[in-house]
């Protein structure tokens, strides 16, 4: 245990004092988080709270104005483009496709870089990654049809396949269960906490404080760009931080409520 | 598989085939014979067919990186108004030389260096309009591209920069005026110089090469930023890639054959409709494509142009053709969302 803490690359994602603005309006201030591997990682908070933020910072996206993002212990503006997209993969939270690509098109985009290494092998049969992501979304049939005409949970599932498909260390998910149903939502925890045996690094971006309770490991609690709270569901969840955070008592939030739901067969 | 490819050149060739051995025999006055050319007529008759083939190709190509910097299929260099922009710079540019410079007292190579100065001021036109309808088409609190007011953007820049060539037209010496106007609605020309021909050829194949090199970033670039990001593809580099070269591609299009309007349009629309979106045949069968309808087009055009006895101008045609596609794609669903 000592020597995970004290080796910097067993914690895979580290925010040190990291502070955000967009024009004059902060969004994140002074925050430090750290996010081990092996974990399920949920950041839960309020509309605004700069959950959204957060990710674009992992990826890159933005950058903050002070403060230093690490990943797998190096700073995030050292590593290159390619390098960062073998280590952290994304779930976006809206998708907008302005071009008809086939489901098939989108997810192999997470492959463009292995296959630049591989000369242009084709097939999905070629990709064993590839057709594991699609698989275990369970996406297979709709690789022919544009991705446009699918309904949003299928979209979703499709986003997720490709981030699979990026197979990283490091998967960030930007409220992933907007719009599937529960059969799908419990499909993707079962999903996430895959990953997490594999040792990932999984951190996953919602309101849904159920899902969060039932799935996280560790829950960050943010409101107004700050980190109220890190720790155990238990600990995070409970009735006094809600009360501070979203101004509502824990009623219905139940441990054994949400147990009520489990996948038949 | 790949046989769209060599279907593509097919028809390429086949348009250039006709438009090169067509046209009016000087015995029989108005009658049009079907015979290949020789002697001069061969030579001008393929000047031509090389002017409509680079610039077509090159409306083509900027139309698919323009499409893809802002994530929208209904952008064109015309209808966001980098033409107008391009040719304003070339119309600033002959009255300058027409006031400071009485060009037949000047020797030949100064002629020349002047009538290849144009070319500059064409790329600076292009880039201010694109720069300009950027900055007018970003919604100022969400700080994103909203594709209506894009539209919007550029329909003025056009109208402005429009306005602008008919003032600084009526400046010029009416030898000139005629000219110029004749240059507003797209004109393809025997007599264009070789050198402009080369070197627009010249940005056509590098731009050609460096989006074939980057086809796999272009297409992840047409989702959105975060996902770019995410993909492993810097955003940052493909925007200046796109941003210059539409911009160049735009320029080197007008200095030869001015503002030809909607084959950026028409062409990788076409394409997509038949290949799909990936930009790895997008970009190679777009331009074959442009160069092919806009030869087709200046065939129509010179041939009616015979027929009424009075030239007529290629834009017009593409105007015909491409007005009511956009208008169509606007209405339908695969136009913006």
């Amino acid at each position: 245990m000592t020597d995970q803490t004290s080796h910097k690359s067993h914690i895979p994602v580290r925010f040190t004092n990291v502070s955000f603005r967009y024009h004059t309006a902060p969004v994140l201030h002074d925050v430090n988080m750290d996010f081990g591997a092996g974990c399920i990682h949920c950041i839960v908070g309020p509309n605004g709270s700069g959950k959204s933020t957060l990710a674009g910072l992992l990826i890159g996206m933005l950058s903050p104005q002070s403060g230093d993002v690490q990943i797998n212990g190096q700073s995030l503006p050292t590593i290159s483009h390619h390098q960062r997209s073998r280590l952290v993969a994304l779930t976006p939270q809206r998708i907008l496709c302005p071009f008809d690509y086939s489901v098939l098109e989108f997810v192999r985009m997470a492959r463009h870089q292995s296959w630049l290494d591989m000369q242009g092998v084709e097939s999905i049969s070629g990709d064993k990654v590839l057709q594991q992501a699609l698989q275990t979304t369970g996406v297979v049939h709709l690789i022919g049809r544009p991705f446009n005409e699918l309904s949003a949970g299928e979209q979703q599932r499709v986003a997720i396949a490709r981030m699979l498909a990026q197979d990283t260390p490091i998967t960030v998910l930007d409220e992933p269960t907007s719009a599937l149903d529960i059969e799908h939502q419990l499909e993707l925890v079962a999903m996430v906490q895959a990953i997490r045996q594999k040792g990932g690094c999984v951190i996953w971006i919602t309101h849904d404080l159920h899902m969060a309770l039932r799935t996280a490991d560790n829950i960050v609690m943010l409101k107004n760009g700050q980190v109220v709270i890190a720790g155990p569901p238990e600990v995070a969840l409970a009735d006094a931080v809600l009360g501070e955070v979203f101004g509502v008592r824990r009623g219905g939030l139940q441990q054994p409520q949400f147990e009520l739901y489990s996948k038949t067969n | 598989m790949k046989w769209w490819l060599p279907l593509s050149l097919v028809l390429f060739l086949g348009v250039a085939l006709l438009s090169l051995c067509t046209g009016p025999t000087l015995q029989h006055g108005l009658a049009i014979q079907l015979a290949i050319p020789h002697g001069s007529t061969f030579g001008l008759r393929l000047a031509r067919i090389a002017a409509a083939a680079i610039v077509g190709a090159s409306l083509s190509l900027s139309g698919v990186y323009l499409q893809n910097l802002l994530r929208n299929p209904l952008a064109d260099p015309y209808v966001l108004g980098l033409s107008g922009g391009a040719s304003l710079g070339v119309v600033l540019w002959i009255f300058v030389v027409s006031m400071c410079s009485q060009p037949a007292h000047l020797p030949v190579w100064a002629v020349d260096l002047l009538s290849l100065g144009h070319t500059i001021p064409s790329f600076i036109g292009a880039a201010i309009a694109m720069a300009a309808c950027f900055w007018l088409g970003t919604s100022r609190r969400s700080g994103f591209m909203d594709p209506v007011r894009l539209i919007l953007a550029g329909v003025i820049i056009s109208t402005i920069t429009g306005a602008c060539m008919l003032l600084v037209n009526s400046f010029l010496p009416p030898y000139q005026q005629n000219h110029v106007y004749f240059y507003l609605f797209g004109y393809i020309s025997e007599i264009t110089p070789h050198w402009l021909l080369i070197g627009g050829g010249g940005v056509l194949g590098a731009s050609w090469m460096i989006g074939l090199r980057y086809s796999r970033q272009l297409d992840i670039a047409s989702l959105s930023d975060i996902e770019a990001a995410a993909l492993g593809v810097s955003m940052s580099r493909l925007r200046l890639i796109n941003f210059v070269l539409s911009s160049l591609l735009t320029a080197a299009s007008v200095a030869i054959a001015g503002p030809i309007g909607f084959v950026g349009l028409i062409c990788p629309h076409i394409t997509r409709r038949l290949l799909g979106p990936s930009h790895q045949r997008l970009l190679l069968v777009a331009p074959i494509l442009g160069a092919s309808l806009l030869i087709g087009a200046d065939f129509v055009a010179r041939l009616s142009g015979v027929l009424l006895n009075e030239p007529i101008p290629v834009g017009v045609m593409t105007a015909l053709i491409g007005g009511p596609l956009f208008l169509y794609m606007m209405r339908s669903r695969t136009g913006w969302r």
